[in-house]
């Protein structure tokens, strides 16, 4: 006996000596998480999804509070009916959407566009000069004449294909989204504001408006007094609605703010008088993305219910004992709220990404859980009482159990070398609760097993799977240990592995497929973006590059050197493929200049003078949002056609080949901001850490396996079926169309660190089984698949159900998760089960049947 | 190991080498998987994307011309484009010095010879039908920009722009030469309403922060044609309208027939002139540019692109306007579809079809709402 194994077997006895008062102390700890785990909240953020440390995150982190970043707004009026946008209907819901806009909290209120704000006027050049004014004149009243005026204005304007559908069938409401309330001081609730543009959309396009009312009194509301009105149906969710009522109080002053919980109220639903079926309302933004993705949340819960379900029927049928099934499921769910219960304590929320993690947890508490459950009842049937079994059971699995625990939680933790904070927070997160899982799975369970009585229906089941009467199943699969079929499993792996291989060099880094990548393309909110893009001029992708030029004297805007290096980089840039337009002061103050000369395109240069270049200054007006005050930073913003991989990565390569090839003199132009940039960084840190991560985790797991077994050929036969299965897995996504990105990296790790469990248990029973001289590497395995093998085989499939259950899911993130993790559960596992076997038999042939054990060839 | 407890006789190394040997194809195969795996994750190749170039409908044109099949357009930044049909492909040509000033006109001089003229006073000459260029003129950082070039009319060359910058060259743009605009009756200047500047009040501008003392004694020259007696004719800012029987050296200021800036002048095949300008103002007249008579245009746009067709004349403009006119100049019918963009020069192509240039680029457009072709990209 070793003295691992020593140890281990005096904490067996310890554990279960004491099993008594340890039992009532992780009841008491449960019961403390248990309350703890009722704190914990979403917590999504903007800020979250991007890699900080990034230099371009840094440049956009810097010139956050000058330019608008990626936090816009955008809220498209289509007017579905005949003629286009200028009736009065139209006109009034414009009007009426901009001043809406204008009050949603957290909204940057100087920088709100629409026809209606004073910032949009137009320009109409005359033979003596100028003439601006506003595009709806002060006085608007709706009349036909107001209408053509305001036709007529904004064709002069410029903003058709800006704030006005290139086709006059739609014009839009843009404003920026503050990510702290710079009045209110706090965070800006983003939930809030989906739900004020939700009710934005639904006021003209739900054809009934609900009215809520009180159910009872309570200060300063009477019963049945109507609180709020609103268009957005919550159904069952009303529950969690929060309204915020405005009210007199007598004695004091102004109207106070009254938070009234949806549970507090009745619905009535009415007709909606302004519902009008010509207008659409298109919203696109960040906000109103966060408020489908967390929708899309929801949706998760019930797919955790399917797969609890599903989890707790195969259970039963392969245990044939609902106490054993049970059991395994409480076991299963105990490190999941012990880890919502831990989050609160650290200081954590749940976000769209990491509330993954608890199900990913419970997937793999319950396939340990069977290991453990199953190795009892094996020493149960061996006639041992329910304490010799958990003992047995716990000194037999606790090197194998702990490794594979560790392995995940190393898994996990190697995913924080991605350096952003949402991957950071799921890392730790998995890595917490793989931890926990240790303490639940290895103390917890034999204690509870300790207790357990075994139901006769499962005897009679166990009975069947014995050393002794092993499943044909089992048989068959042992083939796979004989050297001579061996090579048939070779050859079939190599086939696979050179069409996977030769597969997986298309997987491409960043999205593939239009849309927003969280959500499915044909999703209401990729809908908008589509309608958004084809009728406007502005794309939704946009990569800014910030031109620094602080040392010039006044407005660095009037320094030939500085303009010419941002008009060149304007006209370099049109010129590289997957851009579709660029705006910055350069094209600007040429308009500007050419106004100035009558509106002659032959003048819209650029001046070398500053006498000349002051004529452009209205373009260099910080107010515009180009630059800053005295253009001391500019943003060149570039809109690409979309927002895959290879066209960002390209692009950005062009715009560093051009900062390379122009140097100027105290002009510094840096990468990059728009949600383009965040793309371009998110995808450059992802790359960066694919091949770290990898190496970090299959080094550390060889490591761990050698730890393990002693044994290089333990390494070998372990760690060649997982690299293989990651091949395939890069082939899947390739075919698949799934791009590697924050969501899809980890999930490779995840699946390798679940997926070297079975590899773990089977190899440590092969092992155990060998130390016998007269046992034939074929007998050692089948005994190992009979004693662990039919559990893993168990646990991936269960595993597999429960994440395929999330392809339905309506992120699309999670979509592509549940995809791949049920991929490499599965094909894992076959790799176990096959490839294992046959890398061993090769290795152990000297051990075939007949021959004396102990004769080694020459 | 813990499977070499078996082990008595044989030294524990040896058995080991052994195995080792024995498992070979497990071993390879193993090696198979990591050099697979390696090549799998080893960095990954970029699509190949189109090289960076300038594609001609996103750049600014602002002359066009053409000498047999060649066709030449210039525009911003000092970029040229040469093709051998409209419809492309466009190339860049190469300019030396490339100073990056904007140019405003090219013309071609003399067999596949062309001169193309420019801001800060810039003129670059190719003597192989474009492909080519190089400096001749350069007027230094603060220099006014040119604006247009003209002839060779009797082995003058003429390049004229803002405040009055006249130059002129005698051996087809080799060499220019810097002459003051002489013009005879200048005491009409004086009267208030031919002078130019004596109109313009800063305070009537509200963007006004250009201060008229700057400006030289001359409006900006835009455009010169021949008349058919071989007289000359200049269009400038503000109604400007001269003319000079002596090849340019003095110049007699004509009666004001508009108020606002005249943009182009032509020559029609049947003699007679054309003059446009500011917000849909277009002149004819048959008595070489003596007396002018105000046209019918159907639109209010400014007009800046002027060219003569077999049958037919074509004047074109901001909001994407192309008018045409088929009884010599007196009438013309809207061709275009009103859109944001500016024609700054254009070239009636020979199957009715014309070639437009402007802040959109180059594109191939036909009448009457049929779908305009974008020329397309090299």
């Amino acid at each position: 006996m070793s003295r691992t194994e020593y140890y281990v077997e005096r904490f067996a006895d310890f554990l279960l000596r004491r099993r008594r008062p340890l039992a009532v102390f992780f009841a008491l700890v449960t019961i403390v998480l248990g309350v703890c785990a009722t704190r914990v909240q979403l917590d999504p953020g903007f800020l979250k999804l991007i890699p900080i440390e990034h230099p371009y995150m840094k440049t956009m982190m810097q010139y956050m509070r000058d330019f608008s970043g990626a936090n816009t707004i955008l809220v498209n009026l289509r007017w579905k009916g005949e003629g286009d946008i200028y009736n009065k209907a139209f006109m009034d819901a414009l009007q009426k959407t901009t001043d809406e806009v204008f009050f949603i909290p957290g909204i940057n209120r100087t920088r709100v566009s629409s026809l209606f704000t004073p910032d949009v006027y137009y320009i109409e050049i005359t033979e003596d000069g100028f003439n601006g004014e506003p595009v709806v004149p002060a006085r608007y009243s709706g009349s036909q004449e107001d209408l053509d005026r305001v036709r007529k204005n904004v064709e002069h304007s410029g903003q058709i294909g800006q704030l006005v559908a290139r086709d006059l069938k739609g014009a839009m409401v843009r404003a920026d989204l503050h990510e702290y309330d710079p009045e209110a001081g706090i965070k800006v609730d983003y939930w809030e504001v989906q739900a004020k543009l939700e009710e934005i959309r639904g006021r003209y396009e739900s054809p009934v408006k609900y009215v809520y009312r009180m159910k009872q009194a309570r200060p300063p509301f009477a019963a049945g007094e109507i609180v709020y009105e609103g268009y957005v149906d919550y159904g069952a969710l009303l529950g969690m609605q929060t309204f915020k009522v405005l009210r007199d109080v007598p004695g004091q002053e102004g109207k106070q703010t009254f938070e009234v919980k949806g549970s507090e109220l009745t619905v009535e639903t009415v007709d909606n008088p302004e519902y009008n079926p010509n207008i659409e309302i298109n919203i696109i933004g960040f906000a109103r993305l966060l408020g489908d993705v967390i929708k899309g949340l929801l949706g998760v819960f019930a797919f955790f219910g399917v797969a609890f379900a599903i989890t707790a029927l195969l259970l039963f049928w392969y245990t044939r004992s609902i106490r054993v099934t049970l059991v395994a499921l409480v076991v299963a769910m105990l490190p999941v709220l012990w880890l919502i219960g831990v989050l609160p304590l650290i200081g954590y929320g749940i976000d769209p990404m990491s509330i993954l993690v608890p199900f990913l947890i419970f997937s793999i508490g319950v396939s340990h859980a069977v290991q453990m459950t199953n190795a009892w009842r094996m020493e149960v049937m061996s006639g041992k009482n329910a304490v010799e079994a958990a003992h047995a059971s716990f000194c037999k699995l606790f090197i194998p159990g702990a490794a594979g625990l560790l392995t995940e939680a190393l898994g996990f933790g190697v995913i924080m070398l991605i350096d952003i904070p949402i991957v950071h927070e799921l890392g730790i997160t998995a890595c917490l609760g793989v931890l926990l899982m240790i303490i639940t799975n290895k103390m917890i369970l034999p204690i509870i097993l300790s207790y357990l009585r075994l139901e006769d229906s499962a005897r009679r089941r166990a009975e069947t799977q014995t050393v002794e009467k092993r499943h044909p199943l089992v048989r068959a699969i042992g083939a796979c240990a004989e050297p001579r079929f061996a090579l048939v499993v070779f050859a079939a792996s190599i086939a696979l592995l050179v069409g996977a291989t030769w597969k997986s060099r298309d997987l491409v880094i960043g999205d593939s497929g239009q849309g927003v990548p969280e959500l499915h393309e044909d999703s209401r909110y990729n809908r908008d973006s589509r309608m958004i893009a084809s009728t406007y001029d502005i794309g939704v992708d946009v990569l800014t590059v910030i031109v620094e030029a602080p040392d010039f004297e006044g407005d660095s805007c009037l320094h030939y050197p500085v303009v010419n290096t941002v008009d060149r980089l304007e006209l370099f840039m049109k010129g590289v493929e997957g851009v579709h337009s660029v705006i910055s002061v350069g094209g600007i103050g040429k308009l500007v200049i050419a106004a100035f000369n009558e509106g002659n395109p032959r003048w819209r240069a650029l001046p070398r003078t500053q006498v000349g270049l002051s004529a452009g200054s209205k373009a260099f007006d910080p107010n515009l949002g180009f630059n800053t005050e005295g253009c001391k930073a500019i943003q060149v913003m570039i809109f690409t056609k979309d927002h895959e991989g290879d066209t960002i990565a390209h692009v950005v390569s062009e715009i560093k080949r051009f900062i390379a090839e122009n140097p100027v003199e105290g002009v510094t132009l840096r990468l990059a901001s728009g949600n383009v940039g965040v793309m371009a960084a998110t995808n450059e840190a992802v790359a960066e850490a694919e091949v770290k991560m990898l190496l970090a985790i299959f080094g550390s797991l060889v490591l761990f396996c050698y730890l393990t077994f002693h044994s290089w050929i333990g390494v070998i036969c372990v760690m060649i079926p997982l690299t293989l299965v990651t091949v395939f897995c890069n082939a899947l996504m390739a075919t698949l169309g799934i791009g590697l990105k924050v969501a899809t990296l980890p999930v490779i790790a995840l699946g390798v660190g679940v997926g070297v469990d079975y590899g773990l248990y089977l190899f440590e029973r092969i092992q155990v089984h060998l130390q016998d001289a007269s046992v034939s590497f074929r007998e050692a395995f089948e005994r190992a698949m009979v004693e662990r093998g039919s559990a893993a085989v168990f646990t991936a499939v269960t595993m597999s159900v429960g994440v395929a259950t999330w392809m339905f899911s309506a992120l699309k993130f999670q979509a592509d998760m549940g995809v791949m993790l049920s991929f490499m559960f599965l094909v894992n596992v076959l790799g176990a089960i096959c490839l294992l076997p046959a890398l061993g038999a090769w290795f152990y042939r000297d051990r075939a049947p007949g021959m004396p054990a102990a004769v080694p060839q020459a | 190991m813990n499977d070499d407890t078996r082990a008595q006789a044989v030294p524990r190394t040896a058995q080991r080498a052994a195995a080792w040997g024995a498992a070979w194809p497990s071993i390879a195969v193993a090696a198979l998987v990591i050099v697979a795996a390696v090549y799998s994750f080893s960095p990954r190749p970029q699509p190949v994307f189109a090289p960076t170039q300038i594609y001609p409908d996103r750049l600014l044109v602002t002359g066009l011309d053409r000498q047999g099949e060649r066709l030449i357009a210039v525009g911003e930044q000092g970029q040229i484009l040469i093709a051998d049909a409209a419809q492309g492909p466009w190339h860049s040509a190469s300019v030396e010095p490339q100073r990056g000033s904007t140019f405003t006109r090219v013309r071609f001089v003399g067999d596949g010879v062309a001169v193309a003229v420019g801001h800060d006073g810039w003129i670059v000459r190719s003597t192989d039908g474009g492909a080519h260029w190089s400096e001749v003129h350069y007027g230094g950082d603060g220099s006014d920009p040119l604006l247009g070039v003209a002839g060779p009319y009797d082995g003058r060359l003429f390049a004229f722009g803002a405040f009055g910058l006249y130059l002129v060259s005698e051996d087809l743009g080799q060499t220019w030469h810097r002459r003051e605009l002489v013009i005879a009756n200048a005491a009409a200047q004086t009267s208030p309403a031919a002078d130019p500047f004596a109109s313009t009040d800063p305070n009537a501008d509200p963007f006004a922060n250009f201060d008229s003392s700057t400006l030289g004694g001359t409006g900006h020259l835009n455009d010169m044609a021949r008349a058919a007696d071989g007289a000359l004719v200049l269009v400038g800012e503000r109604g400007l309208l001269l003319r000079s029987t002596d090849r340019g050296e003095t110049w007699t200021q004509l009666d004001e027939i508009y108020p606002g800036s005249l943009f182009g002048v032509l020559t029609l095949p049947s003699k007679t002139l054309v003059a446009f300008g500011m917000r849909g103002h277009a002149f004819r007249s048959e008595d070489n540019g003596l007396s002018w008579q105000e046209a019918k245009v159907p639109v209010a746009t400014s007009l800046f692109a002027g060219a003569v067709a077999k049958d037919r004349v074509f004047l074109a403009g901001a909001g994407n306007t192309v008018l045409s006119s088929r009884d010599d100049g007196r009438t013309y019918e809207l061709l275009t579809p009103s859109a944001g963009n500016t024609i700054a020069a254009l070239l009636p192509l020979d199957d009715g079809r014309w070639l437009g240039g402007g802040d959109n680029g180059l594109a191939i457009q036909t009448a009457a709402g049929a779908a305009a072709t974008q020329g397309e990209a090299p």
